[in-house]
């Protein structure tokens, strides 16, 4: 393993966070050794909400869904038989919990397993998040990634707080944000602009789409709801003063942190690869 | 069956209790005839609702816990901090096979502890089966001396302590994690 470079930082994007928390312990060693190498780990408010609204809002359903079917069995049912085949982090939460705390249990101590493991992550899942790096940069302050998770009923039922800005409550930073990185949003809609339309997303066309709207009128940002519309945008922008930005998602990182001046790295899903630099 | 003097209707367990002759049994008698099974509420005091876990929405339908019950989860604590403090000095000596003898030895513990999960609150659950996923996905021979050091005090201080609540599974899991183990492993996900 290198030792780290002295005054090295990177980015953890949404990806790598929710990755160090449940995924395989061959993935989170790999994350580990990449991240061994930098001595400042930094992520920022909008990778919480998205964390928040991708893993936590699932265990928050699946805790629901048990509380319902009231078995494992049946949470796994249902899951594989309701859900369509891209939800496969529910379902494959579902069924590692199983397989791994103890031979001997029966369904019972799996719904029980899984209530308490759930549960854990909900009313512990964002402490977590916060522990696992050196900080989270405060970015476009969004007020939706502030929002608390309020345990309403045990194992039942969870309030996440709105993930739209334009129906957050507390202060959302978002525009100011915006205005201050001009530059910046400039920077990134000439090198989207640039791209043929087989390179382009869905995700980059409502980057670009949303980058012109905010360069007319700066005001109309927390209208279109940025968080949860172009989430990958706004992380970029938080991102900026980062020289590394580490991910599992290429297809959009890749054109932003060329914009931005960033060295990309991207973690393959597959454990057998290495990293790609 | 009516009151003598008023003509009322009075529930049986009520004329055991009002009879003059009626001496109620102490707590430690109480717990004994629950041991058997015995139906009349223990001294014909009012329920201990202490400790018992809800019966709506917690791991199980909550019962009176017996006598016998708590004498066991009390043995299999104590079994637990003995079995963990034996793996801590073992590691401490550098000596793995008395440090896997040991583990093994703790996980037979916790697993008797997580039989017996109702009888305590769920935040203690959680750190039993903690303490489990931890011990299941680590070969015992490889844990360091201060994993075992930290497995040690979150037995001594959660799982044989008093009542656990949210904020102590929050510093279990920072002790685990501290010493690069990971309360959250057995949820996984598969890559696809």
């Amino acid at each position: 393993m290198r030792t780290p470079r002295c005054g090295t930082a990177v980015f953890l994007d949404t990806t790598i966070q929710i990755a160090r928390l449940v995924h395989s312990r061959q993935m989170k060693d790999l994350i580990a050794q990449r991240l061994a190498q930098y001595d400042v780990r930094v992520t920022s408010s909008v990778v919480k909400q998205e964390f928040k609204r991708r893993l936590l809002r699932d265990a928050a359903y699946l805790l629901q869904t048990l509380a319902r079917v009231g078995s494992y069995q049946g949470v796994m049912r249902h899951v594989s038989d309701v859900l369509p085949p891209k939800q496969n982090r529910k379902r494959n939460i579902c069924i590692q919990v199983l397989e791994t705390v103890d031979e001997s249990d029966t369904d019972e101590d799996r719904t029980d397993r899984l209530k308490l493991y759930l549960r854990s992550l909900l009313t512990d899942g964002i402490n977590q998040f916060e522990d696992m790096v050196d900080s989270v940069l405060p970015g476009c302050g969004c007020a939706c990634a502030n929002a608390p998770i309020r345990e309403v009923r045990k194992y039942e039922r969870y309030e996440f707080g709105t993930d739209k800005c334009s129906r957050a409550k507390g202060e959302c930073g978002v525009i100011e944000f915006l205005r201050q990185n001009e530059a910046r949003l400039r920077n990134i809609v000439g090198v989207v602009r640039g791209l043929s339309p087989k390179d382009k997303s869905i995700e980059l066309r409502q980057a670009e789409e949303f980058i012109e709207s905010v360069l007319a009128d700066a005001q109309c940002a927390r209208r279109l709801n940025p968080c949860s519309l172009v989430g990958d945008l706004l992380i970029a922008l938080e991102s900026a003063g980062i020289p590394v930005f580490y991910t599992m998602n290429r297809a959009e990182s890749q054109y932003l942190c060329r914009a931005l001046g960033q060295e990309l790295v991207v973690r393959p899903r597959n454990p057998e690869k290495a990293d790609e630099e | 069956m009516t009151h003598a003097g008023t003509g009322d209707a009075v529930h049986s367990d009520a004329l055991i209790y009002d009879a003059p002759a009626f001496v109620p049994n102490t707590d430690v008698q109480g717990d004994r005839c629950g041991g058997y099974g015995v139906i009349h509420e223990k001294s014909g005091g009012p329920a201990l609702a202490v400790g018992v876990p809800s019966r709506k929405r917690g791991l199980a339908p909550a019962a009176r816990p017996t006598a016998a019950q708590l004498y066991s989860l009390a043995a299999s604590v104590a079994q637990a901090k003995r079995d963990a403090r034996r793996m801590a000095e073992s590691a401490g000596q550098d000596d793995p096979v008395e440090v896997a003898r040991a583990g093994m030895a703790l996980f037979d513990d916790l697993r008797n502890l997580w039989k017996a999960r109702t009888l305590r609150e769920d935040e203690w659950a959680t750190v039993v089966t903690f303490l489990q996923g931890v011990l299941h996905r680590n070969h015992f021979e490889r844990l360091s001396a201060t994993q075992c050091a930290a497995i040690r005090a979150i037995v001594d201080a959660y799982v044989a302590g008093g009542g656990v609540r949210d904020s102590d599974i929050q510093n279990v899991t920072r002790m685990l994690r501290r010493v690069r183990l990971d309360p959250y492993e057995p949820l996984a996900v598969a890559e696809p």
